[in-house]
């Protein structure tokens, strides 16, 4: 199971660059980065942060990509 | 090269473990090397002395050339900057252990072994290596990592 998120449309949303979401969840504007491309699995403190600071659930932000029913 | 506050602690951790690094590898290469001639004789070698003021100056230069960055993240930790502590850093600190004491398990192997069957080494020897070897495999991993991303 792969972990998928949002975050990118969110920020998009919210008119936010990975700079000023980085900025208000206080962490660097690499760990944004990293976080939507799927190379950096966020911690819980963190997914809880990002998703108060854009006014979703954990759940709309991100979810688990299940491959088989992928590519079926 | 970038001011954010992201490129300075970026470029603060890589500075910094790359001359942990070449004074590791320094200290290192220089006990194994007085280990494997001899204590007593090698000391006043001339060998050694070169070898220690060849990587006094690199580490000097390195120093030199990361001041502003090193000057810069200081600030950022008198402003109690919160980004410092990232969670990515200490996730790559996490993963740089587990790599290098896999390695370092694997070099203490190798070395019984080469002991075992082929030549006897000496414990001080197979100790020092082994921690040169772990430490500079945890320093190298968290170099890439943050390179990498």
């Amino acid at each position: 199971m792969e972990l998928s998120n949002t975050l990118k449309v969110q920020r998009a949303i919210h008119n936010l660059t990975q700079a000023e979401l980085a900025d208000k969840v206080e962490v660097t504007r690499k760990t944004i980065n990293t976080v939507e491309n799927g190379k950096f699995i966020p911690s819980t403190v963190l997914a809880l942060k990002l998703a108060k600071t854009l006014g979703v659930s954990v759940e709309e932000l991100f979810c688990l990509k299940d491959p088989i029913k992928d590519t079926m | 090269m970038k001011n954010d506050t992201s490129s300075i602690i970026s470029r603060f951790h890589v500075s910094s473990m790359s001359m942990a690094l070449l004074l590791i590898l320094g200290m290192g290469a220089g006990a194994l090397y007085s280990i494997l001639t001899g204590f007593q004789s090698s000391l006043d070698s001339s060998f050694i002395g070169h070898w220690a003021i060849s990587i006094q100056v690199v580490l000097v230069l390195w120093m030199l050339f990361n001041f502003k960055d090193w000057m810069a993240y200081y600030k950022l930790h008198k402003q109690n900057n919160k980004i410092i502590h990232d969670e990515r850093f200490v996730q790559h600190g996490n993963r740089a252990a587990k790599v290098s004491f896999g390695f370092m398990i694997f070099s203490n192997l190798a070395l019984l072994l080469t002991d075992l069957i082929a030549y006897p080494l000496p414990t001080a020897f197979v100790t020092v290596f082994s921690l040169v070897f772990g430490v500079s495999v945890y320093l190298l991993t968290y170099i890439i990592l943050e390179l990498k991303e």
